[in-house]
Parts: C-alpha cells; sequence; structure tokens
C-alpha cells in the first residue's frame, strides 16, 4: 500500500510543503438524525479554498499556521462558521441543522447551491431523495429510477418500467450499486418497480459521463445509491399504506451517537387486491418483497463498522407451478483513519441474482435454476494532501459465478450442463482532484482493470472448430484494461462554468436480452475468448449557468460516445436453456452522440424542471443488416421531461409529470411472401421503424395532514396517465376479420388513480 | 418449459394490465417487392418444381403474385444444361432428369436481366421405415371427448455422413402447411431414428406422411425459416430466413429423396 501511496505522491504535481502547515479534520453529519453529510462543503471564509466530505462523511483540510473562519455547510441545512486558531492538528466534528426549527423557511441560507457550477462532476445527476417523494408514480409506489428517467441523457426502457438506457447505452450498461453491492436486476413485476425501497435510501447519484477511477465494470453509466445508516440520536418509524404494497422502516440508536441500526420492509399484495374484484386469480399468487437492514458502530475515533443487506423476491405461483427471482446483497464495511489525512475504507460484498421455475407433476418435483453471484473485496483511500490536491486510490477483487441452467428432478440433480463459469474481475485505481488555479480544477485518474476466465471441470468454451476442456482453477483467459478518467471545470464567473470529460470503460459482462422490458430470465455472461470486453470511449463537453442567486440553474452537455465489442444476438438466436449461448451472438461496435439541455427552478413555490435530449445511438455489425449501421433499440431522437411541483399552501403540494420522446427504433414488416405454401413476412432493415411517439402526463397531491416531531403523516394522491393516452407497448400484426393483415396495438396502462398514507413518528 | 414461461408471463401481463388492446392505421414502409424463388429438386421422381414470385404489400390482400417471365436452367456436374418450362399454373418444370446422389447442381434464374443462381448438392436416398399410431385423448379441456391419433415414425439413418432431414404430413391429400421443423443425424449417426409428428389426426381421415432426405441448403434454409417464425420470449428480433440463392432473392434452391407411407385411420 505504502509503494502505492508514494507513487501517487510522485504523479501529484504539486506538493506543497509548508514546515507550519497544520490539518484541521472531522466528520460532519446531520444535528437531528447523526447521518454522515456526504459531498458536504468546509471551505475558509472568504478565500475559496476548501474541501468537500468524502462517502462517509470524513474531511480533512490542510493549512499554514494561522486564524480562520471555516464555513461547514450543505445543501438544505444551515451552514455553521466556526473560529479555528490553527496552531497544531485539531479534529473537529461538525453537526449541522437543517433549520427546521426556525421561524420561517428561507432561514435555510444553501451556500454552496452552486455547487453544479463548481464541481468537477460532469453527467452527474444527483437525486434528493425527499424530493423525488413528491413527483406522482405508478401505483403510488415511489421509484428513485423513475425519477432519474425524467433528467435528460437518462431515457426509460419501457412503459412503466425500471430499466434505463443512459446516453444512448444498452440497459445492461448501467452499473447498479447499493452500498457498493452490485445489484444484476433492478427491477420487480417485470420492471413496473425498482428493488430501491426510497425509505431505506440515503443518497443517489448517477454518472452519465465522467466517471470517476474509482467505479468500473459498464459501459455507459453508474447508479451509485447508498443505503441510510440508522438515527444515531432517538428511535423513530416511518411507513406508509398504499393501494398495492405497504412498507414500514423503524430505525434508532442502540448505543447513542455510536451505533444504531435501520431496518425497512416492502410488501405488495396485488393479487389478494386482485381477487376481490375478479375470479380469475383464484389460486394465483403473485407479490415481491424487499427487505433492507443497516447497522453501524463506532470503536474508538479511528474505527467504525457498518453491516448492510438487502433481500427482495418476487413470487409468481399458479396452482402447482412456481416462479421466482430476485437479489441478495450483503455489505461489511470497515472506516479506518490512518491519521488526519488518510481515510480508508475496506468493504466485503456479496451479491447474487437468480431464478428459479418449479414444477409439480403428480409427486415428481422438477426444478430448473440459473443466477450470478458475485464475492467482492475492496479497499478505498481518501488523502487530503493540502486544500488544492484530494486523492482517491483503491483496488478491488471480484469473484464472480455464473450458473447458467441447473435443472434437478425430484430434488437429484439431473444435468450434465456446464455447471457454472467462473471469473475473477480485478481493479487498481488512483486519482486526483486538483485546484489549479482559482478557476481551474482538474480530476484526472486511472483505473486499471483485469478479467479472468478460470476453469471448471465441466466448462468447456466454444472456440472455432470445436470445444475446448480446461483444467479446474486454470485462468486460461486473461484481458486487461487501462482506464484513464478525465474531467474538469473552468469557472468563467461566479455564475458559470464550462466542463470538459473524456473516460474509458471496460465492460466485462454481458446481458443477454431480447425482450423489452427486461424478464427475470435474461442472461448474464462473463467475457471470454469468444466475447470480448466491450470498451467503451466518452467525451462530454458541458456549460453550467446559474440564475437570479441560484433560483434557476441551466445547464446543456454533449457528448460522443464510441462502443468497442458490443454484443448482439445473431438473427434466430435460440436462447433459452442453451448452454452454447457464445453460438448465438453477433459483434459489432456502436456510435452514440447528443446534446442535454436542463433548466431546475430550486427555489420558491413553483420548483421543477424541463428537460431535454437530442440524441442518437447506432450499431453496426458484419452480421447485421448488410454491414450498415443501424438505429439501437434505445435510439431517442427526442426525450423530453417536464417536473413541476407548487406549493399551494404549507400542507398541499400539487406535483405534474409530462413526457414526450421518439417510439423506440423496431423492425416491422415490410411486405409478405409465400414459402411452402404459407404466407411469411419480409422485413427491410433492422430497426428500421419506430414505435408510436410516447407522451404522458402525471399528476399528484400531496396532503400534510400533521407535520411535528412526535407524529407526522401525510397522504399522497397520484394519477397515472392523466389524460388516458393510449401509449403502444407492443404492436402485433394480425389477420382481420376482411381478410386484411391488421396491425394491433397494446396499451398496457389508461389512467391509474392511487392513494398512499405516509406516517413518521 | 419455454411454454410454461410463456404462459406466466401472459399471466403477469394480463393482471397488470389495465389498459387495452386495440386496432391502430400504422403506416408502413413498403418496400420494391423483392424475387422469391421456391425450387425443389425431387431426386426420387427425378423432376424439378421452380416457383417465382415476387413479395406483396404488407396489408395488401395475399394472393402469390407469380413472375411468369423468368429464364430457369438447371446445370448439372457434366455441364448439361435443361431450360425448365413453364406450366399452365405459373411453376417453371423439368421432368426426366437423370442427378445422382451426391452430384451438385446449379439452378439458374434470370429475372428482367438480373440473374439468380443457387447450388443444390443431392443428398443419400434414405426412406421411411414405419409410421406408427397411438390413440391419443386429452386429459381435459373442450376436445377430450373426440378421439385423436398421433404417429411417430422411423427410419434408418446413414453411418458417417451428415444427414438431414423433414417430415411432412397430409391430411386427406391437403398439405399440412406452417410447419418448418427439421432434423439432422447429430449424435444419431447411423442409428434407427424416431421421431414423432408435432400434430394430432382424426378418425376416419386420410394421413400420408411424407420423410424428405434433404440436402444442406434445404435443411439450413427451413431451419432459419422456423426460427424466424417463432413466437414469445426466446423469439429474437424479427428477420428474414436466408436462403442460398444470389442476389439477394427471398426462397431456396433444395434437393431431396422422397418417400411416403399413407394410413387410413
Amino acid at each position: 500500500m505504502k509503494k502505492i501511496l508514494l507513487l501517487a505522491l510522485f504523479f501529484s504535481s504539486v506538493i506543497a510543503v509548508s514546515a507550519q502547515s497544520f490539518t484541521l479534520s472531522g466528520y460532519m453529519k446531520d444535528q437531528d438524525t447523526g447521518e454522515d453529510l456526504m459531498y458536504a462543503t468546509v471551505s475558509v471564509d472568504g478565500s475559496g479554498e476548501g474541501v468537500t466530505t468524502n462517502l462517509y462523511g470524513f474531511y480533512s483540510l490542510t493549512l499554514p499556521e494561522g486564524d480562520y473562519v471555516i464555513a461547514y455547510s450543505y445543501v438544505g441545512f444551515e451552514t455553521q462558521r466556526i473560529e479555528i486558531k490553527l496552531d497544531k492538528d485539531q479534529e473537529l466534528t461538525i453537526e449541522l441543522g437543517s433549520g427546521a426549527n426556525e421561524l420561517d423557511e428561507v432561514t435555510i441560507t444553501a451556500e454552496r447551491a452552486d455547487d453544479n457550477v463548481t464541481s468537477t462532476e460532469v453527467g452527474v445527476v444527483t437525486l434528493d431523495v425527499k424530493e423525488t417523494m413528491k413527483i406522482p408514480v405508478l401505483m403510488g409506489e415511489q421509484n428513485i429510477m423513475k425519477t432519474f428517467q425524467l433528467m435528460p441523457g437518462v431515457a426509460s426502457s419501457s412503459e412503466g418500467g425500471s430499466g434505463f438506457f443512459v446516453r444512448g447505452g444498452a440497459a445492461d450498461q448501467n452499473l447498479i450499486l447499493l452500498d457498493e453491492a452490485p445489484v444484476y436486476n433492478a427491477s420487480h413485476l417485470l420492471g413496473f418497480f425498482s428493488v430501491f425501497n426510497s425509505d431505506a435510501l440515503k443518497d443517489v447519484k448517477l454518472y452519465k459521463g465522467g466517471i470517476p477511477a474509482e467505479y468500473g465494470g459498464r459501459a455507459s453509466s453508474v447508479m451509485d445509491v447508498r443505503m441510510k445508516e440508522g438515527n444515531l440520536k432517538e428511535w423513530g418509524a416511518s411507513g406508509g399504506i398504499g393501494v398495492i404494497s405497504s412498507r414500514l422502516t423503524v430505525e434508532g440508536p442502540f448505543d447513542k451517537d455510536k451505533g444504531s441500526i435501520i431496518v425497512s420492509g416492502r410488501r405488495t399484495y396485488a393479487d389478494v387486491v386482485a381477487r376481490t374484484f375478479t375470479d380469475d386469480f383464484d389460486g394465483v399468487s403473485l407479490y415481491f418483497y424487499d427487505l433492507n437492514a443497516k447497522a453501524n458502530y463506532k470503536i474508538g475515533s479511528k474505527d467504525r463498522i457498518y453491516l448492510s443487506g438487502y433481500l427482495g423476491r418476487d413470487a409468481f405461483g399458479v396452482d402447482d407451478l412456481g416462479f421466482d427471482w430476485g437479489n441478495t446483497t450483503f455489505t461489511g464495511r470497515w472506516n479506518h483513519t490512518f491519521n488526519n489525512k488518510l481515510f480508508s475504507n475496506t468493504s466485503l460484498v456479496y451479491s447474487d441474482y437468480n431464478y428459479g421455475f418449479g414444477l409439480n407433476v403428480g409427486d415428481i418435483d422438477v426444478d430448473l435454476s440459473s443466477g450470478i453471484y458475485d464475492y467482492l473485496l475492496k479497499q478505498d483511500y481518501n488523502y487530503f494532501l493540502n486544500p488544492n490536491n484530494t486523492m482517491k486510490f483503491g483496488w478491488q477483487s471480484n469473484f464472480h459465478e455464473f450458473r447458467p441452467n441447473e435443472f434437478s428432478f425430484d430434488n437429484e440433480v439431473e444435468t450434465a450442463l456446464p455447471s457454472s463459469r467462473l471469473a475473477l474481475e480485478n481493479a487498481l485505481y488512483w486519482s486526483n482532484e486538483q485546484k489549479l488555479s482559482d478557476r481551474f480544477t482538474a480530476n484526472y485518474g486511472l483505473r486499471l482493470s483485469s478479467f479472468s476466465n478460470i476453469g471448471n471441470l465441466s466448462e468447456s468454451e466454444i472456440e472455432e472448430g470445436g470445444n475446448a476442456e480446461y483444467e479446474n482453477g486454470e485462468f486460461y483467459n486473461t484481458f486487461l484494461g487501462v482506464e484513464p478518467r478525465v474531467s474538469a471545470t473552468y469557472l468563467l464567473d461566479a455564475k458559470s462554468s464550462i466542463k470538459a470529460s473524456y473516460n474509458r470503460n471496460y465492460q466485462y459482462l454481458h446481458l443477454l436480452s431480447n425482450s423489452n422490458s427486461g424478464t427475470p430470465t435474461d442472461i448474464w455472461l462473463p467475457s471470454s475468448p469468444v466475447v470480448l470486453p466491450t470498451i467503451a470511449d466518452q467525451v462530454a463537453l458541458g456549460y453550467f449557468r446559474n440564475f437570479k442567486s441560484n433560483t434557476y440553474k441551466f445547464s446543456t452537455e454533449v457528448y460522443y460516445k464510441w462502443l468497442q465489442n458490443t454484443v448482439d444476438y445473431k438473427d434466430g438466436a435460440e436462447t433459452f436453456g442453451n448452454n452454447d449461448v457464445e453460438s448465438q451472438l453477433v459483434f459489432g461496435e456502436g456510435r452514440t452522440y447528443g446534446a442535454e439541455f436542463l433548466l431546475e427552478k430550486t427555489k420558491g413555490r413553483l420548483t421543477g424542471w424541463l428537460g431535454y435530449t437530442l440524441s442518437s445511438s447506432e450499431l453496426r455489425s458484419d452480421d447485421i443488416n448488410q454491414g450498415n449501421w443501424y438505429s439501437a433499440r434505445q435510439d431517442r431522437t427526442h426525450d423530453l421531461s417536464l417536473v413541476a411541483i407548487y406549493e399551494l399552501t404549507k400542507k398541499l403540494s400539487l406535483s405534474a409529470t409530462w413526457v414526450y420522446y421518439t417510439g423506440d427504433a423496431v423492425t416491422f414488416p415490410a411486405g409478405k411472401y409465400y414459402i411452402d405454401g404459407s404466407l411469411i413476412n419480409l422485413y427491410s432493415a433492422r430497426n428500421a421503424d419506430r414505435m408510436p411517439t410516447y407522451h404522458r402526463l402525471d399528476a399528484g397531491l400531496t396532503w400534510t395532514i400533521k407535520d411535528t416531531d412526535k407524529f407526522s403523516n401525510s397522504l399522497n394522491f397520484s394519477a397515472y396517465n392523466v389524460y388516458n393516452r393510449k401509449n403502444a407497448y407492443s404492436i402485433t400484426f394480425q389477420e382481420g376479420e376482411s381478410g386484411n393483415t391488421e396491425a394491433s396495438r397494446l396499451a398496457l396502462f389508461g389512467i391509474i388513480p392511487s392513494v398512499t398514507w405516509n406516517f413518521s413518528f | 418449459m419455454m411454454k410454461i414461461f410463456n404462459i406466466i408471463i401472459a399471466s403477469l401481463s394480463i393482471f397488470l394490465v389495465t389498459g387495452c388492446e386495440d386496432i391502430i392505421d400504422l403506416e408502413l414502409d413498403n418496400t420494391t417487392p423483392r424475387i422469391v424463388i421456391e425450387a425443389n429438386l425431387d431426386a426420387t421422381h427425378q423432376q424439378i418444381a421452380v416457383i417465382v414470385s415476387k413479395s406483396n404489400d404488407f396489408y395488401e390482400a395475399a394472393e402469390q403474385v407469380k413472375v411468369m417471365n423468368a429464364v430457369v436452367e438447371l446445370k448439372g456436374e457434366n455441364g448439361e444444361t435443361i431450360s425448365l418450362n413453364r406450366n399452365d399454373s405459373g411453376i417453371y418444370e423439368g421432368m426426366d432428369l437423370s442427378v445422382q446422389q451426391g452430384e451438385e447442381v446449379t439452378l439458374s434464374v434470370d429475372v428482367d436481366g438480373v440473374n439468380y443462381t443457387a447450388i443444390a448438392k443431392m443428398p443419400s436416398e434414405i426412406n421411411l421405415m414405419t409410421v406408427d399410431t397411438m390413440k391419443f385423448n386429452l386429459p381435459f379441456g373442450p376436445a377430450a371427448s373426440e378421439e385423436s391419433f398421433q404417429m411417430t415414425t422411423s427410419w434408418d439413418d446413414v453411418l458417417g455422413e451428415k444427414n438431414y432431414y423433414r417430415l411432412k404430413s397430409y391430411r386427406d391429400d391437403v398439405y399440412d402447411s406452417g410447419n418448418f421443423s427439421v432434423i439432422n443425424d447429430e449424435g444419431l449417426d447411423g442409428n434407427k431414428i424416431t421421431q414423432p409428428i408435432r400434430s394430432r389426426f382424426e378418425k376416419g381421415s386420410k394421413v400420408t406422411i411424407e420423410l424428405l432426405s434433404t440436402d444442406q441448403a434445404y435443411y439450413d434454409y427451413f431451419l432459419d425459416l422456423d426460427g424466424s417464425q417463432s413466437e414469445g420470449l426466446s423469439s429474437s428480433i424479427p428477420y428474414n430466413a436466408k436462403g442460398n440463392f444470389s442476389n439477394n432473392a427471398l426462397g431456396y434452391f433444395g434437393a431431396y429423396y422422397t418417400s411416403a407411407i399413407t394410413i387410413q385411420l
């Protein structure tokens, strides 16, 4: 580790050496709950020098000896100014209040509300989980993934679905992390609900570009979801009762200010509700549940331990037939501060996603299951060298196990299929955020990744001309990736900036999916000698400007992304239960580009945003479309989102969202012809047609019935698809009564009203 | 398992659906009509039949548009060329050929100055041995009381070479179209092959089962065609089945030996 540190120091071009420098370090926390404040700002009043806290609320500021006024600030919290006489190293933990108990709302001085302009982050979307609660949603089920889809550059994959496309990338090119654990299938009920229970979440962030060096493994984006730690001050509960689901969260300290725990659960009962309306669902069960739990404990002043886990499962059953699927994650973390400048976190992570079918015929049970299992160990270091240089470095090692098809007959495993595939994915990274001048800040880093296939006795790989067997435990194939990551911000003046970024990402896992919605049976496949890793290079340029003392924020970004070794199914691919999936694939390249515009209003009674994206996403493969470029399914020329929240009174707020986007690129028939006495559809080019344009209005009303420290509750009414637009989920063709062929449109959702009662105490 | 899964997905969607299905006007790009060639060389009867047609617009009434002015020629391995004549129903025919097992023959079709060529290689002659019938009653459902039959066929594969097969069925001399499934002898080389027929047959009907021992081009085309017709979750993005004709013509040129057994149920 020391070597890396030395290397890091060596690479840092500016090393402020001062004999009289001292370090001020500590944590920033929420006064009410004791939760760490991440990305909060610690700055020297009047000088512009400062640092931001890391993911665990830790900061370290090294300054020459002297007297300072240090400002601690965080959006939505009251800024605290502390006079410091810095003549020795000091530790100072600050708790900020949200100002909720103050006289009026305006006292909250969000000092750093111009973060969007000043930070080096390009292509990043952050969501305030509390704010998303006000946005109207399908069946009253809060869903951060749906909220992300309302931001420019992020497109929804299907009606009501949680799957998303970032800057023209495919759905499998998004790395979704829950407390650092990769989540392989982030949706419930075929995508209508996300696995993330908003009650248990603290912070969510989506990197569309300019992906920092500490993240890797997917070509297009990173969605980093962090669970709440649990209230360190007092016990409390919150929850909600809705039309199709209910949820409950309990949190509190088991050792005040030292250790806390949070448990959050959610369960849908759609089947029970449906059964009361119709007889069609007798004997049918259909539900999902989620359980999030997290505990943390401080051991002395230098160490803290966190344990967090998620368990979610969807289940569907008809009489003797059962089908269920879900994710499990576990994260164990250990924070350690080596000294007042060097902070470390070590994580041990387990994650799995699997699904299984069960069928009972007579007295015999038949089961089929499939899954992916990850065992990950990682270390991340933050080194606060001086106010101008903050470094991050670390490593991770992820052992993947893929079990594509496990078949059992009366509890006896029958098959001689390749039982599992093994792979090891490693990464090493270093990055530095450097303030080069008052106006110019750069964040540069490098990630080195590797991916090795490991032989497993029963595994066979398809190679040209036949199969090759590999010995157990043999590292028979290794890919190496060099991934530079650079982003920079230049302040034009106090209110506007220009940002640029370049990053390269390697993706070693590929999700094969034919369907639109992302089905539970989609297969994750490792890179191998046959399937090369996907490589994405992205450049982005942005202009950011705030108006009227940060009331209005405007930003625009343009991007271009090249993709190498994209993976697609060949024509007529057979995938389900196929052990030779590699033979069903074709490989190619991709190019996506676009311009994104976002105008936000953040203050006043009316808040919200308008987002618009103009973009293109194309693919090319020698084996498809005669080698010509064709539109990717997610090619959205226009994508517009309007979100408005209006506070009618202190207790009543109205909200509405309107979305409008170009239909998916699809392949419709262009004619028909006879073969062997049958009429066969004739197709022109791949994805040359379009689904009809999609648009939809949702509206919501939140009535805060009571809001005090002891107890608060509110009612949320929402209506999905207010003007009952029949947006096409699929279009199929059939022979009509008159003998003509007709196009038949399936619209999933008409207008759907819902009501949810939320409470906390 | 696939079927079960489709049922699940269908129920799931019905369950969640509050919307509806309706007929819409959807404009499709009508491509210029493409040439479709369906050429079958029956080596058992030493005859060839070629249908040359054009594709229709998608919404157009579905009548086959035959091309009447094509020039169709068959060339044997020895270079001998036969011109095929069009019969009254618009099919280009050739009789009394003298093609041998293993021979490569070339079919050339000229339409309005564009030439389409494909090659077929005569397969081995393999004959259908047995067709067994078995009474089959559905355990439940509206058709449970009806008496129906299932058929199982068998024949001997030829050792030491790749063989390709297709089974066709006829009810009262009417061809059961729409089933494109094909079989190969992978893992069964030189063995007796036993294969059930997908359809069920009613009591009283006259059923003919025909076994085609085909060349690889025929097999490949119908395998691709079968794949393009599959529906449900394992279906892929729509595509046109690829045949062996040059110049992007749809359809195929295939050769086969045929044998049949007829049963009166």
